[in-house]
């Protein structure tokens, strides 16, 4: 045998061996042929280093949300401060506010796409109230015992520009695309403002020496309404004012507040200690509903101004729920009711607990131009859902 | 002679003692519109629209046995309240007044008249108080004890005037305050003091100076109340309460101790806070007293949190509470 052959190939085994080792080490096992050579460099692939950026006017889909299965959807995980319906040419969509960050996003209601409109941030946003056009908002921040309002436009840029309202302002609502509606309170004065986010002029509507005020006013209303503050406690009044001056519209009563359209002021209020709701028209006749129709939980139908679309809860008996309600200490589990002012019934639609397996406590509850579909926000989590009027 | 001047004296004091007997009797038979004699009493006072009105017939200072009494509602006859002393019907609404006239027949013939008008006046009186409560509350705040209500008086007559357009007189506890009588002053503001309920009353006057109406309420006092609500740095403060089935994720949890209808002076009075975890006082580092941020140690447990909140130049104004987290 020739040594020196032996002793060659032993090196070349050797050696072998400790680069399998040293490439082991450092790449571990690799998962198919192919990867031992890209590894090693032998790249036989064509693909360019230089990464292209996406055109920054495209907007960028995040998610895709489920709009199709179901009659009762829940549209987003993220909590919502508030929405609404948007009709385009060839679409239909429901725009929103994120809740804590001011993002704006869309949601197209036919693909499921959601598409971010607004990353300017408004931290804080607890409530937003949007224009008949979808595109001036009214974004509020809750900080402790007052409120900051930024009223702005989207933009170009996925972004929104605009204004900080006077501080305190509340009340919002748009008389246009373009006015802004808001009450100031001092000193127990409450003065409300029309606010051009435009041309930025600024003109007094009203003045009320009483600070606990609700007001109803823009969003096609032919009035502005004045109502105190429901507490079980104490009674309660509701006004219209013209030229500053005030016209009582209906009854007093313990534990007062109410809805309002053209057609009907829809009450709630303490009787025999307990909550209950009678429907006033505008000729002055009463009905008695027989759910609970808290402004916060119902809306007038599209087409039909004597029905009422509610969520109510069917347990309201307590004396002091809508004020528990208010502060968060009991959660309403509600159902989806229509309400038939004329007939004073009321129809059980759907049970939002069997349908969606959870609780749901309605609060911001809207409905489209078409009147084919309910959105509303759940109290509990501040997500955004969605009701199919269509589907059976 | 002295006995002629004594007779024609006597007959003198007789004539006319005689004379001022008829001519008073026939003043209290004749031209009797809600004068002397008989007036309608209404009850009350000052209806509200659409309020009930029981009219009296108040005509004890004559003799009426035997008399026949007729009503008469706008000149109507109200022919089923025929001979009663009282007829009840109710206010029209604002602007609207009602002629109640009432007949009475005596039975030698002789009629007595009286009417009144009624003339709604609504006055609602909004009460509040300058207490506190989070700003997403969309209830009333309402007075407690120790804390400042005003009440305010909206009336409203038969012609549109703006509230400052009438004077006011108003009373908290039976005492007149402001001194009297003020035009335009149709809100008032005073502490509540000790107590449950507070009656406040108030007359109102036009600017002729005619009383119009009054209108008295009582006041409650609620005891203010204490909660505590999660906070996100980013979110905000969550507006669910958290009870004692709250359970906190995470490595640590931030809390708010929210009093609600404390007055609004707590505020600015540098107010006596605690914390106490597990009834030992805690140090708080946040900037914000009635804000605190919690850690867990360990995998799970529980522990009461107590927040105690007090306006030291109020006694009175103050609220503490307690609520058990668990993780």
């Amino acid at each position: 045998m020739n040594r020196p052959l032996i002793i060659t190939a032993g090196i070349v085994i050797l050696l072998l061996v400790l680069g399998l080792w040293v490439y082991l080490m450092l790449f571990g096992t690799p998962d198919d042929s192919g990867e031992v050579f890209s590894n090693l460099g032998f790249e036989l692939s064509t693909q360019p280093v230089t990464i292209t950026p996406p055109d920054p006017t495209t907007p960028l889909p995040e998610t895709t949300v489920d709009t199709q299965n179901g009659q009762l959807r829940q549209l987003t995980t993220r909590p919502v401060a508030g929405s609404t319906f948007i009709t385009h040419a060839s679409s239909s969509g429901i725009r929103y506010v994120e809740r804590g960050t001011g993002h704006v996003y869309e949601i197209d209601l036919d693909t499921g796409i959601e598409t971010p409109l607004s990353r300017t941030t408004i931290p804080q946003t607890t409530e937003a109230t949007f224009s008949p056009n979808g595109r001036t908002i009214a974004l509020t921040a809750h900080t402790q015992y007052t409120t900051s309002v930024f009223v702005g436009e989207i933009g170009e840029e996925v972004n929104i520009e605009g204004i900080r309202l006077q501080p305190g302002a509340k009340n919002i609502s748009f008389a246009t695309n373009e006015d802004v509606l808001y009450t100031v309170t001092q000193n127990g004065t409450t003065e409300g403002y029309r606010h051009n986010i435009h041309t930025l002029n600024q003109s007094k509507q009203f003045s009320f020496n009483y600070a606990n005020v609700d007001v109803a006013w823009g969003e096609g209303l032919q009035k502005t309404y004045l109502a105190t503050k429901p507490s079980h406690d104490l009674e309660g009044y509701i006004y219209s004012t013209a030229n500053d001056i005030l016209t009582p519209e209906t009854f007093s009563a313990y534990g007062l507040s109410a809805l309002f359209s053209n057609d009907f002021i829809v009450t709630t209020y303490t009787q025999d200690n307990q909550y209950t709701s009678t429907a006033v028209s505008a000729a002055g006749e009463y009905y008695n509903l027989p759910i609970l129709s808290l402004k916060e939980k119902c809306i007038f139908d599209t087409f039909a101004p004597n029905y009422l679309w509610c969520t109510a809860p069917a347990d309201t008996s307590s004396p002091t729920f809508v004020e528990d309600w208010y502060k968060g200490k009991l959660t309403a589990v509600d159902d989806l009711w229509l309400v038939d002012i004329a007939d004073s019934s009321a129809t059980l639609y759907a049970d939002f607990t069997e349908l969606s397996g959870r609780t749901v406590d309605v609060k911001r509850i809207d409905i489209d131009q078409n009147g084919s579909a309910l959105s509303f926000i759940n109290k509990l989590d501040h997500t955004l859902w969605l009701y199919d009027l269509t589907t059976e | 002679m002295l006995l002629v001047m004594r007779r024609t004296a006597l007959f003198l004091i007789c004539f006319l003692f005689c004379a001022t007997s008829a001519t008073t009797a026939l003043a209290q038979f004749t031209g009797l519109s809600g004068g002397t004699g008989s007036n309608l009493v209404l009850s009350p006072r000052f209806p509200e629209p659409g309020e009930a009105v029981r009219v009296s017939l108040n005509d004890y200072s004559i003799n009426t046995n035997g008399a026949t009494i007729q009503w008469f509602v706008d000149g109507t006859e109200v022919t089923n309240a025929a001979n009663e002393r009282t007829l009840t019907i109710r206010a029209k609404g604002l602007g609207n007044t009602t002629e109640i006239a009432a007949r009475t027949t005596l039975p030698n013939g002789v009629q007595l008249h009286t009417k009144a008008t009624i003339d709604p006046v609504r006055v609602d009186m909004l009460i509040e108080a300058d207490t506190i409560a989070p700003s997403f509350y969309k209830g009333r705040t309402i007075p407690t004890v120790g804390s400042v209500v005003q009440v305010t008086a909206l009336p409203f007559t038969d012609t549109a005037k703006a509230p400052t357009a009438f004077a006011y007189t108003w009373k908290v506890k039976g005492k007149v305050v402001g001194g009297g009588s003020r035009f335009g002053k149709n809100a008032i503001s005073f502490n509540s003091g000790f107590g449950k309920n507070i009656p406040v009353a108030v007359d109102i006057y036009d600017s002729a100076g005619k009383h119009i109406a009054s209108e008295s309420i009582i006041v409650p006092l609620a005891e203010p109340e204490l909660h505590f609500y999660e906070m996100n740095p980013l979110r905000g403060m969550s507006e669910r309460v958290m009870d004692d089935t709250y359970v906190f994720i995470g490595n640590e949890v931030h809390v708010r101790a929210e009093p609600y209808f404390l007055d609004t002076s707590l505020l600015s009075s540098n107010p006596h806070v605690e914390w106490k975890l597990n009834n030992r006082s805690i140090e708080n580092a946040s900037s914000d007293p009635q804000e605190i941020t919690l850690r867990k140690e360990g995998d799970r447990g529980s522990f009461n949190l107590e927040f105690h909140i007090r306006n030291l130049q109020q006694l009175l104004q103050g609220v503490e509470d307690s609520v058990t987290i668990s993780f």
